[in-house]
């Protein structure tokens, strides 16, 4: 399978997900991000690589620092797929709704 | 605050109230003649292809808009009657293999469900969640590697520190 960036392989990490909504509040360098978290700051260091590469943050340099900001409008595209879902998914349970009552009529009840 | 929001949002979730037993309600996803009575796009004439409900079997269907003709596939992860579904929802092509989206919504390529069915005084509520399926394989090697390299790393700081402990331990 190809490579994926985009929004959704960011959002797909439970990890990421936790850095984008700490970098939403304010701008942070890797090493605050990593020492809110327990897995390895080589992990941290790959997940904000990924998360560059998917847009969702800009990895600005000051000095020695590498600090990260969140791409807002960006995580926009992940609303829109949550919007997506629940209207599909909306859209399915009428109509599965519909067929339970079909159902229940012909069937009655024990 | 921005912060909330975002971590809300980046799974789905949705509860749905059945005026149903939840037999009834979990076996509608269980065979093709319920799947074909409600399951696809309200735009879509939508019809099962195969349906293998087991762990790890595959519900494949067709969904044709009349100018278009689209597949779909959701592989079965979990089936736990009545009390639980877990399977993972893709657009296919002919041959039931994952397909981008054709139609232009920035979508994840495959989603996970998760559906748990509850039942109280004869209807049922059906509490959903969907997230992105996990990264690629390539992804998943970068992390696995990172793992090995810290294995390697503890071990070789053990080995110095074991090697540390016997020059001590050898002066004391």
């Amino acid at each position: 399978m190809e490579s994926r960036r985009d929004v959704f392989q960011a959002i797909a990490d439970p990890t990421r997900r936790q850095i984008i909504a700490m970098l939403s509040r304010q701008p942070l360098n890797v090493n605050t991000i990593s020492e809110q978290f327990d897995v390895s700051r080589q992990a941290v260091s790959l997940h904000v690589k990924i998360l560059a590469e998917c847009g969702l943050i800009v990895i600005k340099r000051q000095g020695r620092e590498r600090f990260c900001e969140a791409q807002l409008e960006k995580l926009n595209e992940v609303a829109d797929w949550v919007d997506h879902c629940r209207q599909f998914w909306t859209q399915q349970f009428k109509s599965l709704d519909k067929y339970l009552a079909k159902v229940r009529s012909q069937k009655p009840k024990k | 605050m921005k912060h909330a929001q975002t971590s809300a949002r980046a799974d789905f979730m949705l509860t749905y109230e059945f005026n149903a037993p939840k037999e009834m309600v979990f076996n509608a996803f269980a065979t093709a003649e319920a799947m074909n009575e409600w399951w696809g796009p309200a735009e879509s004439r939508n019809s099962t292809i195969t349906l293998d409900f087991r762990p790890g079997g595959i519900f494949h269907f067709k969904m044709d808009f009349g100018s278009q003709v689209a597949y779909g596939r959701l592989k079965f992860e979990k089936i736990e009657p009545y009390d639980l579904l877990e399977f993972t929802n893709a657009f296919a092509d002919e041959q039931a293999n994952v397909v981008k989206a054709p139609f232009d919504v920035p979508l994840p390529q495959e989603i996970a469900y998760r559906l748990v069915f509850s039942e109280e005084n004869g209807k049922t509520r059906i509490l959903i969640t969907g997230k992105p399926v996990n990264g690629t394989a390539e992804e998943v090697d970068g992390f696995h590697s990172i793992r090995e390299d810290m294995q390697r790393g503890f071990s070789s700081q053990f080995d110095q520190l074991a090697g540390y402990l016997q020059k001590t331990g050898g002066r004391s």
